[in-house]
């Protein structure tokens, strides 16, 4: 037979079975991930998506540290049973700016992708502290330490630099702002700057950047500031009034 | 022809395409005449354990 | 080994030595400089034996003339190490999501950090060790050659479990780049790629200074592996550091590309580490423990091409429904069901491998684990292509459904086919007559089994209920149970499923037992006895 006499010259030389083996498996990857750079329905056209404020990146930071993604998804698939459990199904536009995406696998708990605003910050720290307080079924382990955590964010501005690197619209007066408006959002003062730079009127967002002492504890600002803030703001951003379902380029 | 009828009829044509071209790897992989070397190759782990000088 | 080379590798560890110093004295944060300290530890170790072994009278050992095991000896007993470590972190986190209070709500020992440490614990340190050693083995017996580049694989092992403890030292203290089976950050896959790349020059310079002209397809198996993981592991890295002096990157991609190329590396981190490089071991120690051939060689040809050729492009079935294009996703869904044949393919091989030799089964506990292996692969490759189907995953994905798949195929497949190869690795290896008891591979056989069990049915039970209460509605159109609820009536499958993983672990202890005492060149007394009785 043909093809196994040529076959044969494969099994005697290991240079040909290397370059071969590794063309079939380059294939796959080539055809299915390639293609979402330049196709255009892969990110929908919509408004009010805008980078993460200082504190929201620390608190996502945060979020990363702890694994929080093993058991929390941040995408609501089109079904109607998670639509109205969670709100609207996720957009591809609504994690462009996620450099680690936070899809999540598993639902050991709900997903979070629109959590922002369905509850106090005060619920939020209780429930960070101490789960079964407030859900008493919750399996998920207490952080009580970020509480007490200073948030570090001396190199802040490094991050938002790494980010814009990547493609995220940091202008300049964000980098050089970074450490105020992480403060100013943190502590609720002196907010005129984070809202010129980050407010719904720069982006279209849905709603306003939110910049208040989110743990409760004015004194200083700790990582659970930091959560909070990201998890207040996770789904809020794209207003829905300008996103359309029929078109072309946003159907999948 | 939309996107969406070819992307519904897509999978299942795949599906069919390589089950036919499976079937078919099996009929060629099965019959009968295997060659001697493949006989011998099939005994490679079996044979002695020693390095060859 | 010549002067020149030890000196040469000295100064290379010694460059090593000078980077982590420079490391650990701009580190901008703990962890990093925790790392750059273990690193520095490690390469003077590393140093200090190679100066004190090096002979200065130029007289180096030829031993050409053997095979080079010591360093498969020590990747068998990592991999024993590692495994009972894997097997308790996984018994842990299980325990943790069965009874919370023992999260302690302390950051070390919470259920986000610990559950990456079990992860890469089995899959990397224990599957990994496993890998790497028997490959060093069989690359070796079925080339009839010597290991290539001396002692490079001795710096392949050291390096790999340098690799291992800097991943999980920084899950614990929450370095993580947060991409599921690829959380180590960006020093750490440096590292990784590195020993990699030595790894790949050892074996693939060991079949080409074969002594024979075939290459042995257990080989091409090992080979693709080797060099997918690369692939795999360089793309899906692709990371910006924020300092070079400090542990947090930003992954390169963002959103739904991201998503695509992390499952791209993540079902390939199944498909070419837990499976590919897994078939090269049962394509040797299956046939080796049967003392019969390859059942069918020509399918074993046709199974390495269609199997490489498919699993690469089934990732998108882990982001079914989600924001990712549509098409995509149909076409990870047909590649994944088009799987299933060159899955089963496989499977067929190695059991009917046996054929003619099904007797042995009643008398060999090694052979018996060696089947029941395969026989898992056979299972969870049919649940997988069936998890893939679009209206199937709709109701899977989230659940602990997909968690009881991946255990079938990790403890099943990977754990039982690796703890066979251990079985008769071990003896050999060691050069002694048999090993310490057969009675307690028995054990070991029967209580993983019922493990299993226990794992894949509560899992099954608790994924399937889980995801019909998420979508149950009443009359009225109302959603019937809230989240909470649903987390409620996991609980008891959840203490039933830790319950499995302990079985699992108690017979992984049976097995280290066993190795120790075949080891020390015991026999079990009544066994013993029964083999003088026989004679």
């Amino acid at each position: 037979m043909g093809i196994m006499d040529k076959h044969d010259k494969v099994e005697r030389s290991a240079t040909l079975l290397l370059i071969l083996s590794f063309i079939v498996v380059t294939v796959g990857g080539l055809v299915e991930i390639i293609p979402l750079f330049w196709l255009d329905n892969t990110i929908e056209k919509v408004k009010g998506m805008r980078p993460y404020t200082p504190l929201e990146l620390a608190g996502r930071n945060i979020y990363v540290r702890e694994g929080c993604y093993l058991c929390h998804s941040q995408m609501i698939r089109p079904f109607r049973d998670e639509v109205e459990r969670y709100g609207h199904y996720s957009l591809a536009a609504e994690s462009m700016y996620d450099h680690g995406f936070q899809w999540g696998s598993k639902r050991t708990g709900p997903d979070l992708a629109r959590v922002g605003g369905r509850y106090s910050d005060k619920w939020h720290r209780q429930h960070l502290i101490d789960p079964r307080s407030v859900v008493p079924e919750s399996v998920m382990p207490g952080y009580p330490f970020l509480a007490k955590t200073e948030l570090k964010f001396d190199d802040i501005s490094d991050h938002l630099k790494a980010l814009r690197m990547l493609g995220v619209p940091y202008t300049d007066e964000m980098i050089q702002n970074a450490k105020a408006d992480l403060v100013a959002q943190a502590t609720g003062e002196e907010t005129d700057g984070l809202i010129k730079r980050y407010g719904k009127e720069v982006f279209g967002s849905a709603t306003e950047v939110k910049a208040r002492d989110f743990d409760g504890n004015p004194k200083k600002i700790t990582e659970m500031d930091a959560l909070i803030a990201y998890l207040q703001m996770l789904g809020t951003l794209v207003d829905f009034k300008t996103f359309d379902e029929s078109n072309v380029e946003n159907l999948r | 022809m939309t996107y969406e009828t070819v992307a519904n009829y897509a999978g299942t044509i795949a599906t069919v395409l390589f089950g036919v071209f499976f079937v078919g790897m099996l009929i060629f992989v099965f019959r009968p005449g295997s060659t001697k070397i493949y006989e011998e190759l099939a005994r490679t782990p079996l044979d002695d354990d020693e390095i060859k000088d | 080994m010549g002067v020149t080379v030890r000196l040469a590798q000295m100064a290379v560890l010694g460059l090593f030595s000078i980077l982590s110093i420079i490391m650990w004295a701009n580190a901008k944060d703990t962890p990093y400089a925790i790392h750059a300290i273990i690193f520095l530890l490690a390469t003077v170790l590393g140093l200090i034996y190679l100066a004190r072994s090096t002979k200065f009278d130029g007289a180096s050992a030829a031993d050409e003339g053997e095979y080079m095991d010591d360093v498969v000896k020590a990747g068998v007993i990592a991999t024993v190490f590692w495994g009972i470590v894997g097997f308790t972190m996984g018994v842990y986190v299980a325990s943790e999501l069965a009874f919370p209070f023992l999260n302690m709500d302390f950051p070390l020992t919470n259920f986000g950090r610990l559950r990456p440490v079990h992860t890469s614990a089995v899959i990397f340190a224990f599957g990994g060790n496993a890998l790497i050693a028997t490959s060093f083995y069989v690359v070796q017996r079925t080339n009839k050659t010597r290991l290539a580049f001396g002692n490079l694989a001795w710096f392949v092992f050291w390096g790999y479990q340098l690799f291992i403890v800097l991943a999980a030292s920084g899950y614990v203290l929450g370095v993580t780049q947060s991409r599921e089976y690829a959380e180590p950050e960006w020093y750490v896959d440096l590292w990784l790629t590195v020993v990699w790349v030595a790894y790949f020059l050892v074996f693939f310079g060991t079949i080409v200074k074969r002594k024979v002209s075939h290459i042995y397809v257990a080989n091409w198996f090992y080979l693709s592996f080797i060099v997918t993981i690369a692939m795999l592991h360089i793309g899906n890295n692709l990371a910006l550091p924020v300092s070079f002096f400090g542990s947090k990157s930003y992954a390169l991609l963002s959103g739904a590309p991201d998503a695509i190329t992390q499952w791209w590396y993540g079902h390939n981190a199944v498909g070419f580490f837990l499976t590919a490089g897994f078939l090269g071991m049962m394509y040797y120690f299956v046939p080796k423990r049967a003392n019969r051939p390859v059942y069918s060689y020509r399918l074993s040809i046709v199974h390495f091409w269609a199997l490489i050729f498919t699993y690469i492009w089934a990732g998108p079935h882990h982001l079914h429904y989600t924001a990712l294009p549509d098409w995509v996703q149909t076409l990870g869904m047909v590649m994944s069901v088009i799987l299933w044949m060159p899955s089963w393919g496989g499977m067929i091989n190695g059991l009917m491998t046996l054929s003619g030799a099904w007797d042995k089964l009643r008398t060999d506990p090694v052979l018996r684990m060696l089947v029941i292996a395969v026989a898992f692969y056979g299972m969870s490759t049919f649940e997988g292509p069936m998890m893939a189907i679009k209206s199937v995953n709709a109701l899977s994905h989230y659940t602990d459904w997909t968690v009881g798949h991946v255990h079938s195929g990790a403890l099943g497949w990977v754990g039982m086919i690796t703890m066979g190869s251990l079985y008769y690795l071990f003896p050999r290896l060691w050069n002694r007559e048999r090993l310490y008891s057969y009675t307690l591979v028995s054990w070991h056989f029967w209580l993983a089994t019922l493990g299993i069990v226990l794992y894949a049915a509560s899992m099954w039970v608790s994924g399937i209920m889980q995801g019909l209460m998420w979508r149950e509605y009443d009359a009225q159109g109302f959603l019937v149970y809230s989240f909470a609820e649903t987390v409620e009536a996991m609980h008891p499958y959840y203490v039933i499923r830790a319950l499995g993983g302990a079985l699992y672990l108690t017979g992984g202890l049976l097995m280290a037992y066993n190795f120790w005492q075949t080891v020390r060149g015991n026999v079990r007394a009544s066994e013993a006895a029964l083999e003088v009785a026989k004679a």
